[in-house]
């Protein structure tokens, strides 16, 4: 997949490009308003992140340029300026999602692929990975072959999982995935803890608990176990 | 023009007209009676110059507090064409002042605007960096502990830092899109979100709704108003106790059972004034809410009684 990189700050911009070469994805960066216009004008891209807060001009105003020339392209606005009327003005031109700075990569990774789920693979309607294998459309899960009872949260914690397999993700970024970012105290982590204990007692009846590991207090991680 | 000059003037008149009177009879009454005339005419032109004073302060000092309630919208007094010294005096007085204040809101507004913008980027950048590091092989059990400890902090650090811009939000923004909003369905709607945790602490939510309840105010601040209280609710509540909300008499009551308060009950709205027991705790949450009541013509009020904590909004 080839990415379009809008970000003017130059570490945020490395780390992102950094992360989603290693997910096996070309990228492509501009800097600045007419950098990132030059770039859509000339090639195509199957996802753009787009900075709003840009040196010389308002991202928002890219928006009906590539609605038009690329509609296929999946956009995701990443962005600081988090006034009470961007969002609905960013979704309004055509934005896919929009992400608040400061984000986890773990979410902006999983956003990437709900994205691009909705947008270029709509026949994708199940993913396998290991025993386990998703439903997207139905959202349930199944194991060898048998489904797994869970509660929505639990789906969507195992769905975070997934979009993150391999990769260690912080509990903070999965609180936050969940209950989004009102949650901001310890007690959240209880309620974190409580529907990771009950989901791993439900892995474990099925005899795949060992694919979730716990990381000494800072995270998980979802993996095919060694073994 | 004080009493004491009015009243010297006055006999000054009179003296003049009994002096006159002396000299001839006939003209003395006629002399008499333009002294009068005189000292009306002064007391009438005073009168009316107090009155000019007096409108002009008012309307100033109305300005005033339309500027103090909604800095963005201070205009330069401007004196009329034929303004009057004093008048121009009053406006120039007034003018100042605005001046002065409309300054200090801009500069604290552009300063918060730009820490918080400033601040989170490199926010984000240590964030995905850390998340970038936790992904490689070779950490040790002592290496996670320490990157923990970073990672928490940069949440909390994060956290102020979006409380803060939107303490500083709502000054801003209160008057935008202000309209009428229903209460009772923001309640609702924020209980169903909160469902879940509170079924997690065990506690028992219980619903008196008598009436409909509407405030006159941006939407997005009435949500983040009642998401707090209850939230705190939540928060400081004891395991398996009580959340009450209770609509009637146009006020809106969220009480729930809870530990003693540490501190004095004044200092509750205050920043940072968080509670001992919970050092995760930004202390925030209630400041926030006053704020928000403050500049939408609500009043919130704190009670304690039979160890119930209520906070209780109501239209100013």
């Amino acid at each position: 997949m080839k990415f379009l990189i809008v970000e003017d700050e130059p570490n945020l911009q490395k780390l992102i490009s950094y992360f989603l070469k290693k997910e096996d994805h070309i990228t492509e960066e501009a800097t600045t308003y007419k950098e990132a216009q030059n770039k859509l004008s000339n090639f195509s891209y199957d996802c753009i992140l787009l900075d709003l807060n840009l040196p010389d001009g308002n991202g928002l105003n890219l928006l009906p340029m590539i609605k038009e020339s690329h509609k296929e392209t999946a956009v995701i606005i990443v962005s600081a300026k988090d006034s009470l009327d961007d969002r609905v003005k960013g979704l309004d031109l055509g934005a896919d999602d929009y992400l608040i700075k400061p984000f986890h990569v773990s979410e902006l990774n999983a956003r990437i692929k709900a994205v691009i789920r909705r947008k270029l693979f709509t026949t994708e309607e199940k993913g396998d990975f290991g025993d386990f294998t998703f439903h997207f459309e139905g959202r349930r899960v199944e194991i060898n072959g048998n489904d797994l009872d869970l509660t929505k949260k639990e789906y969507d914690i195992l769905l975070y999982l997934f979009r993150n397999k391999n990769r260690v993700i912080t509990k903070d970024s999965l609180a936050e995935h969940l209950w989004g970012d009102y949650m901001d105290d310890n007690y959240s982590f209880d309620f974190l803890y409580a529907h990771l204990k009950n989901l791993r007692k439900k892995l474990a009846k099925e005899g795949v608990e060992n694919y979730l590991q716990t990381l000494y207090g800072v995270g998980y991680k979802f993996c095919i176990p060694n073994t | 023009m004080t009493y004491r000059t009015k009243v010297a003037i006055m006999v000054l008149i009179m003296g003049y007209a009994a002096g006159i009177a002396f000299i001839t009879n006939t003209q003395s009454i006629w002399i008499f009676i333009l002294g009068i005339l005189c000292f009306l005419l002064v007391n009438f032109v005073l009168w009316l110059e107090t009155r000019t004073v007096r409108w002009h302060l008012k309307v100033y000092k109305r300005k005033i507090y339309e500027v103090l309630r909604n800095l963005n919208k201070f205009e330069d007094p401007r004196g009329s064409h034929n303004a009057s010294k004093v008048e121009s005096e009053i406006a120039d007085f007034y003018g100042n002042i605005g001046r002065q204040i409309k300054k200090s809101f801009q500069i604290e507004k552009q300063f918060t605007q730009n820490a918080s913008h400033e601040l989170q980027t490199p926010i984000t950048v240590i964030k995905t960096s850390l998340e970038s590091l936790l992904q490689s092989p070779n950490l040790q059990e002592n290496d996670y502990k320490d990157i923990e400890i970073i990672l928490s902090n940069t949440n909390k650090l994060s956290r102020i830092n979006q409380a803060l811009v939107l303490l500083s939000r709502i000054r801003s923004y209160y008057n935008d899109n202000v309209e009428s909003v229903n209460i009772n369905d923001v309640l609702l709607n924020c209980q169903q979100d909160y469902e879940e945790r509170m079924e997690h602490k065990g506690i028992k939510l219980t619903n008196q709704i008598e009436q409909e309840l509407h405030f006159e105010m941006n939407r997005t601040l009435a949500e983040i108003m009642i998401s707090n209280l209850l939230t705190n609710a939540i928060k400081y509540n004891l395991p398996n106790g009580n959340i009450t909300c209770t609509i009637k008499d146009n006020k809106l009551r969220i009480s729930n059972t809870g530990k003693p308060l540490t501190k004095n009950p004044e200092q509750l709205f205050d920043r940072f004034a968080r509670d001992n027991d919970n050092p995760e705790s930004l202390g925030l949450g209630l400041s926030i809410v006053k704020m928000i009541t403050e500049y939408s013509g609500i009043v919130v009020d704190y009670f304690h009684k039979e160890g119930l904590h209520e906070l209780v909004l109501r239209k100013k």
